[in-house]
């Protein structure tokens, strides 16, 4: 449960068995590959073209195909549509399965859709310019220039039309004929000599000049031809696009994992075209966890001919982070990684923060229906898909959290915003907490969680500290705070009298001298990296202040009890609405009654999650990893097979 | 209930403790959400993130709407007690408790969210700076919790 220890190591390998040498580190797929290049050592320029364009032609057809594919919808939305295999069938595949002829065939189906494409809308344009002129009885190629006149067909609205038509033959009635075949269009026919003039009254006028087809028939059988002619493109059309999924049905999968294959053959060539070498020998120099370090030198010495691997000593390099958590706290890794992973050597918060953000979580949402359904939701999608290790890991603390919230609604009396005791009088009886009618209660309770939360952030620099070997600044940079933080969590219990005996005797006579006492140590202590006397004490003097801003922090956590009321709040208000509203429709009351009961909740558990997931985030981010957290670290990338296409599966038993 | 009741002024008091805070966190959240969706049109992956910076300016929300609570639960009208014996000068000490609380929760929440949004420009850039980036944003919030803290001190002392 901590940052992972790394190796720094360095593998010589033959040139000639570079690839080899990269094919066993991405299978293995635990180790980060490091820039360095060695003295003596030249590196290459990545040339891998061909594999790099046949990845790219493969993407194209997966792209290509993907809308066309059948499938589940939630697989599609938690998987993202990718194909389910294994390795030996990937092996198989990488073998004998030719991409080339389903490329090809994905080319031939693309080419000829773009096509249908442009002919259906070359079609339809025609159409549109046709059907206005479909009264005009001449054929259309008649519609042209004489030795002494020319003609114009003109569109536009029918108000335009008019006033051109009065001007013209107002202006020029002896050298014009014009003939309306609609409201909206106009055959014009002069004589050349008035063209000039012609043409710029019609510039003016706002009507447009339509370029009609060169047919040999009239406008109304051209336009019967155009329209078998769109029909047959959309029938065409349609022809392709079941061969396009018939295809996507057979191909698509193979056409996935092929892209996948080549990707990480890509990588492969990639990384060796650009390793560092000498005439002979590749030098490859990589992170590697220290538990892993051994198996990977096994597994490389068995393979390769000959090898030599080295620890390096990485000095002041900062090695990359990876975090190692088991099962129960893995899931609040999410919460670790949202904000930046330590820095290597530094404290992995993730256990830490574990429980503190599965109580903060529980009281934000604090709803035994809302808690239940989000397990029930989560439970499904992690019992029933495969998901990504990001996804998964979001849902199991969602899953947790919703468990949480479960037994936190019990205590709260939260149960969709029905009063507990109109449900049954039991659950009246095991409620702890009202923070509707009586919030002081939940208030003080968050204002101790952000005590305690905050306290123990200051313990965690103690030992932080103290691991780095600092064990000096580890007790008087914390040491007094951690004792203030405990003198006030005694004074607060004596003053509510839990406190009895010996110690409540203390507390009552000397309470006084003992903060002033603590004040005193926090003076003396906090400023004593200072160079004299004057700026330690100053500086000790000016540390008090930091009081406040622990207090401060401690009153953030009223938004446990605020997000937990606007919870139960919202739920109330949706139930009184749906009662409302269903009271008042006649017949269909009880069905719209419902359909605003699952509208409202769903959209209060969508955004009461949201609000319980980022306000408890921030909860650690802000207040508690300020306390003992200074840097965030490098995130650990292995190199490995990046499964974008594929999730690969282990081989069923039959196949071993 | 008379308009200018000691009940009405606390009403007052507790309107002015939610709905500063509410506009303050509208606003600031405004500023952070605009450059989180440019900022997320590049870099989806940073979506996760740009929610945190664009939430931090919410909290000035959630604490007026705590100081209203606190101010209709320590007035007594929580729960619509209308025989309360409130006088004109605890109601109008109610009324001003709601002020600091606020008036901080919205001026912090409105500069909160212009520290978030320029944060999340610097996420976009380099986003091994996303802690900085919280801090610096969060600073700002103090002043809310300071709004908060002297209206509980305000609240005890009525």
């Amino acid at each position: 449960m901590a940052v992972i220890e790394m190796h720094k190591i360095r593998v010589y390998a033959p040139v000639s068995e570079t690839e080899s040498l990269y094919k066993i580190l991405q299978d293995f797929g635990a180790s980060a590959l490091a820039a360095d290049v060695p003295e003596t050592t030249t590196v290459g320029e990545e040339t891998d073209f061909s594999t790099r364009q046949k990845l790219a032609r493969l993407d194209m057809a997966t792209n290509f195909l993907k809308p066309y594919v059948k499938g589940d919808f939630l697989r599609g939305a938690f998987e993202g549509g990718r194909a389910h295999t294994s390795a030996s069938e990937l092996a198989k595949l990488a073998s004998s399965y030719d991409a080339e002829e389903a490329i090809s065939d994905v080319e031939r189906l693309q080419a000829a859709l773009a096509e249908s494409d442009r002919n259906k809308k070359k079609y339809e344009q025609e159409l549109r310019t046709i059907r206005e002129w479909v009264r005009l009885e001449l054929p259309l190629n008649e519609i042209s220039e004489t030795a002494q006149t020319f003609t114009l067909a003109l569109r536009g609205p029918e108000r335009i039309i008019n006033k051109f038509s009065a001007r013209a033959e107002s202006e020029m009635s002896e050298a014009i004929s014009l003939q309306n075949v609609s409201e909206t269009t106009i055959l014009l026919t002069a004589l050349k000599d008035a063209r000039e003039r012609l043409e710029e009254i019609v510039s003016t006028s706002g009507l447009e000049v339509v370029k009609l087809p060169n047919a040999e028939h009239t406008a109304a059988e051209e336009m019967t031809r155009v329209e078998a002619a769109l029909a047959a493109s959309v029938s065409d059309h349609e022809i392709i696009e079941t061969q396009i999924t018939k295809l996507a049905g057979s191909e698509f999968s193979n056409l996935q994992k092929a892209s996948d294959l080549a990707l990480w053959e890509h990588e492969r060539n990639a990384a060796t075209q650009t390793t560092a070498r000498t005439e002979r020998l590749s030098v490859i120099t990589a992170w590697i966890p220290k538990r892993d370090h051994a198996s990977l030198e096994k597994n490389i010495y068995e393979t390769l001919s000959a090898s030599a691997i080295e620890v390096l000593d990485h000095g002041e390099e900062k090695p990359p982070t990876e975090l190692a958590n088991n099962s129960h706290t893995k899931p609040f890794e999410t919460i670790t990684r949202l904000y930046g992973v330590p820095a290597y050597k530094d404290l992995d918060p993730t256990p830490q923060l574990a429980p503190f953000f599965f109580v903060f979580f529980a009281m934000c949402l604090s709803d035994v229906g809302y808690g239940s359904t989000l397990m029930l939701l989560t439970g499904l999608v992690l019992w029933k898909y495969h998901l990504e290790a990001g996804t998964k890991q979001l849902l199991s603390l969602l899953f947790i959290g919703g468990f949480g919230s479960f037994f936190a609604g019990i205590l709260f009396g939260g149960y969709l915003g029905v009063d507990p005791s109109s449900i049954h009088p039991a659950l009246a009886k095991v409620q702890v907490f009202d923070p509707i009618s009586d919030p002081l209660p939940v208030f003080y309770l968050s204002l101790a969680l952000g005590f305690i939360h905050i306290s123990y952030g200051v313990f965690l620099n103690l030992v932080r500290q103290y691991k780095l070997g600092e064990t000096k600044d580890a007790i008087l940079d914390n040491g007094p705070w951690l004792l203030v933080f405990i003198s006030i969590a005694l004074a607060v219990l004596n003053a509510t009298g839990y406190l009895s005996g010996n110690l409540n005797l203390f507390l009552d006579n000397h309470v006084s001298n003992l903060f002033i006492g603590l004040a005193l140590l926090l003076v003396l202590t906090q400023g004593r990296k200072e160079k004299n006397i004057f700026s330690k004490l100053l500086f000790g003097v000016l540390s008090l202040y930091n009081g406040v801003g622990y207090f401060a922090d401690v009153l953030s956590y009223s938004r446990l009890l605020a997000l937990g009321l606007a919870t139960g709040a919202l739920g109330f208000s949706i139930n009184l609405i749906a009662e409302f509203v269903g009271g008042a429709t006649p017949y269909i009351g009880p069905l719209v009654m419902a359909i605003i009961l699952f509208l409202g909740h769903t959209l209060n558990i969508t955004i009461s999650v949201l609000g319980a997931f980022i306000n408890s985030a921030r909860l650690q981010f802000v207040e508690f990893f300020s306390k003992f957290s200074t840097d965030t670290g490098r995130v650990y990338v292995p190199f490995r097979k990046t499964e974008r296409n594929v999730i690969i599966l282990p081989d069923p038993p039959s196949s071993k | 209930m008379e308009f200018f009741s000691p009940e009405v002024l606390v009403f007052i008091g507790a309107v002015l403790s939610a709905l500063f805070g509410f506009i303050g966190s509208t606003i600031g959240m405004g500023y952070a959400g605009r450059a989180g969706s440019a900022v997320v049109a590049e870099r989806p992956e940073l979506f996760g993130r740009i929610l945190l910076m664009q939430a931090l300016p919410g909290s000035q929300g959630i604490y007026g709407l705590v100081g209203a609570f606190l101010i209709l639960n320590f007035s007594g009208l929580l729960g619509g007690d209308v025989e309360s014996s409130l006088t004109m000068a605890q109601g109008m000490q109610y009324l001003m408790v709601g002020i600091p609380i606020g008036f901080s929760g919205l001026l912090s929440g409105m500069f909160q969210g212009s520290v978030a949004a320029n944060g999340i420009s610097t996420i976009a850039k380099d986003d091994s700076l996303t802690a900085q980036a919280i801090v610096l944003s969060a600073m700002i919030e103090t002043w809310a919790i300071f709004g908060i803290l002297i209206g509980f001190i305000l609240l005890t002392a009525i």
